[in-house]
């Protein structure tokens, strides 16, 4: 693990005409991060990660890959890399390992042992010799995980990788991707719209908004921070309600029947149940309600204006 | 570099184009000896086809043919690469623009030689077999 920083991007700024795609753009990705780029359609995910991989030139900021500057010292800094962006393509005429040696082929101290411990990787060892384009998307998918690996990476960059996959495929994909981080420690870049998928996979996320990362942190923090619900449930109802609305850190109370859905600004939940219990108010169940990256997307997405 | 040469001549020579590229030149390579024979000039060596000149006269209309295979193979050289998107499997990876550009070019030239050269040994072939029949005719 350690605190090595893998990919450092700084200032990084592209326009399409008079308008700016991504604005001043600061990332940092430290070695065993799994990093979850969340951003809606046309937000400047993908022209990020495209400037990151070398395929769009920024007009102003800087890429560090490793140490390695991407401008002037491109084959080092890439050499560090695997990724897949926007769609996985291949030849589909030629077989899924052919498309991998020829991807070897480019890549220096490449072995063909190599190429048969990816395809085991991705698990598709048995379907290696049928053409790529007889593949489904899924499988499209591992196999553009596979080209990834090839180089040993140390940051597998993925644009979407969940894209257009049914709810097994998507497992898959998030398997393999926690499995690589445990065992080899490769750092991940994974950009989506899905935010519930950021939310399983990732240690770290970042939200993008009209090209500018407007939030930033490890998962669990930001979770943990904005609005909490909690729920209640006693058996002297018309008492705990007064005590709730009472308190101040309650923005709202609802009740049904014996169930109140409490929201706080914050984490409280341990006070609340403190504020019932001094009052002999016997509760039954008190339970945070987890709150998902989903809310909080939303919560700054409002406190911003809207897109 | 060299690494990116092989891998654009490997594609070439698995793309079913270039085969039916050859067969079209095989066959009006075997048009042209069939009609000059219905044209009944047989006797005349300079005129009539055979394995020396069949490949001289052939040579103008590799021209005409070639006008039409180049652009065909240079879209799915280049272009194809972009429309599909394979073109990043190389930009991916430590490769120059300017290196891929090389290599798309070296392996046209080579795609065109490959193609003269098939193109002289098949009229060279029916050629001397067009010879063969006039001579046993003669004889």
């Amino acid at each position: 693990m350690g605190n090595k920083i893998l990919l450092e991007v700084r200032g990084l700024t592209k326009t399409f005409g008079s308008r700016t795609v991504v604005d001043r753009l600061n990332l940092r990705i430290v070695e065993g991060e799994i990093y979850g780029f969340l951003g809606t359609n046309g937000s400047g995910k993908t022209t990020t990660i495209r400037m990151i991989t070398g395929l769009v030139h920024p007009d102003a900021g800087e890429v560090r890959i490793g140490g390695f500057h991407l401008k002037s010292q491109f084959k080092a800094a890439i050499s560090l890399v695997g990724a897949i962006v926007e769609n996985p393509a291949f030849y589909t005429y030629l077989s899924a390992y052919d498309n991998l040696k020829l991807t070897a082929n480019l890549l220096p101290g490449v072995t063909r042992k190599r190429i048969d411990e990816v395809l085991e990787i991705a698990g598709l060892s048995d379907r290696a010799k049928d053409k790529a384009g007889t593949y489904s998307l899924g499988m499209k998918q591992r196999l553009g995980i596979a080209s990834a690996l090839l180089n040993r990476p140390k940051l597998i960059i993925l644009d979407e990788p969940t894209n257009g996959l049914d709810p097994q495929g998507m497992k898959e994909i998030k398997q393999l991707i926690s499995q690589l981080a445990e065992e080899q420690g490769i750092s991940f870049l994974i950009s989506s719209h899905l935010l519930h998928e950021v939310e399983q996979i990732c240690t770290t996320a970042g939200v993008i908004r009209q090209g500018k990362l407007i939030a930033e942190g490890k998962v669990s923090q930001l979770l943990a921070s904005g609005k909490e619900t909690v729920e209640i449930v006693t058996s002297e109802p018309d008492k705990a309600e007064q005590l709730l609305r009472s308190a101040s850190e309650v923005i709202s109370v609802s009740r049904f029947q014996d169930r109140f859905t409490v929201q706080t600004n914050g984490d409280y939940s341990h006070k609340l149940n403190q504020l019932l219990m001094k009052s002999g108010v016997h509760i039954r169940t008190i339970s945070r309600r987890p709150r998902t990256l989903e809310q909080f997307f939303f919560d700054i997405m409002e406190g911003d204006g809207g897109p | 570099m060299n690494r990116l040469i092989i891998n654009e001549l490997y594609k070439t020579f698995r793309l079913k184009k270039l085969y039916i590229f050859m067969a079209i030149i095989a066959v009006h390579a075997w048009l042209t000896i069939y009609f000059y024979n219905a044209g009944g000039e047989w006797k005349s060596v300079i005129l009539m086809p055979n394995g020396q000149s069949l490949p001289l006269t052939l040579l103008n209309s590799m021209a005409q043919f070639m006008t039409v295979f180049i652009p065909i193979y240079v879209a799915d050289l280049i272009t194809g690469e972009v429309k599909t998107g394979t073109l990043k499997m190389s930009l991916l990876r430590p490769v120059r623009r300017i290196e891929w550009l090389h290599a798309k070019i070296v392996s046209l030239f080579i795609f065109m030689t490959v193609l003269l050269v098939f193109s002289i040994a098949a009229e060279s072939q029916f050629g001397v077999l067009r010879l063969q029949i006039c001579l046993d005719v003669v004889q």
